[in-house]
């Protein structure tokens, strides 16, 4: 008697999906760690140390000649800040960066220019820094805080 | 009963799944590796400010990170917080009133110190970590104070922004 076994039904599953889930998961992974630790942050260099407004101390050496500086007042009003530069006043950091860009294209050696931002005491620092992104666009690249106008 | 030979073992093409997942697997683990190692001091519960423009700095081997707040208004003066990463442990600075001093520290780290062999540090940095609704009256003694350590290198941190169509 010739025994036969069942006849062994074969499903095709088609191709094995277990790694390529794997490696899937493992790249998910890979890129949500690389986004989470993507800086959303960066700095604004300052390379002009603060001047403090004040009288004596060390004479300037004989042949110094003191740097051309661009002071922009810097004062509340109301929620917002207004912004004296010459004898405008600008409260849209549109606008003031416009300005600024302008009053660059006039100096001679712009890059010798000391931008110095000088502003009240009350001014928050959000506002400050508005001011002086406004002055990178318009390519000063000397831009430092002030106190002149700390106890006005 | 007749015997089959075994057929014959043909080696198919290598299977690259495991060797992938075990890299992914290693790169995850020393870039977690490499974050948890690196301390800069720096107080990520502060609000920082907003900007368009900015660099991205890499090297903070030659810089201390100042987290400034506003404080207290005292008899002196307005009174800024300020924490910095100091010899390893989180410290809070005081301009004036007791405590370890911010101007006597920034002017150890950049002018050194000859009694302990530690030479001047022209490159020294500060990076300021300020709160964005703080008022300058807070800002500005942290600035005096790095103006009179003799510290040129100063940065803000900012939040990077797009700029808006």
């Amino acid at each position: 008697m010739k025994l036969r076994g069942a006849k062994q039904i074969h499903y095709d599953a088609g191709p094995n999906m277990i790694p390529l889930v794997d490696v899937v998961m493992v790249i998910l992974i890979f890129l949500m760690m690389t986004g989470s630790f993507g800086a959303a942050e960066h700095f604004m260099v300052s390379n002009v140390p603060t001047s403090a407004k004040g009288m004596g101390g060390t004479p300037p050496p004989p042949n110094w000649v003191p740097p051309t500086e661009l002071s922009l007042r810097v004062e509340p009003v109301g929620g917002n800040y207004v912004v004296a530069v010459g004898d405008r006043r600008i409260s849209d950091p549109a606008v003031l960066a416009q300005t600024l860009a302008a009053m660059h294209a006039q100096f001679p050696d712009p890059d010798a220019v000391q931008v110095i931002i000088n502003p009240t005491r009350d001014v928050e620092y959000k506002y400050l820094i508005q001011v002086y992104d406004a002055a990178m666009s318009a390519r000063f690249t000397k831009i430092g805080f002030g106190t002149a106008g700390l106890y006005r | 009963m007749r015997r089959r030979p075994m057929p014959p073992v043909r080696e198919g093409t290598v299977n690259v799944t495991p060797l992938i997942d075990i890299v992914m697997c290693m790169i995850i683990f020393f870039m977690l590796v490499a974050k948890i190692g690196v301390n800069t001091g720096s107080d990520t519960t502060i609000k920082v400010p907003d900007s368009l423009l900015g660099r991205d700095l890499s090297d903070f081997n030659n810089t201390l990170y100042l987290n400034v707040r506003a404080g207290p208004t005292t008899p002196q003066g307005p009174e800024p917080l300020i924490t910095a990463l100091v010899a390893g442990q989180m410290t809070e600075l005081h301009l004036r009133s007791g405590g370890d001093n911010l101007v006597d520290t920034l002017k150890y780290l950049r002018q050194g110190d000859p009694s302990r062999n530690l030479p001047p540090n022209a490159n020294f940095g500060v990076i300021i970590r300020g709160e964005a609704d703080m008022t300058y009256q807070y800002l500005a003694p942290v600035l005096l104070a790095c103006t009179e350590a003799g510290v040129r290198n100063v940065s803000f941190v900012t939040n990077k922004i797009e700029r808006p169509e």
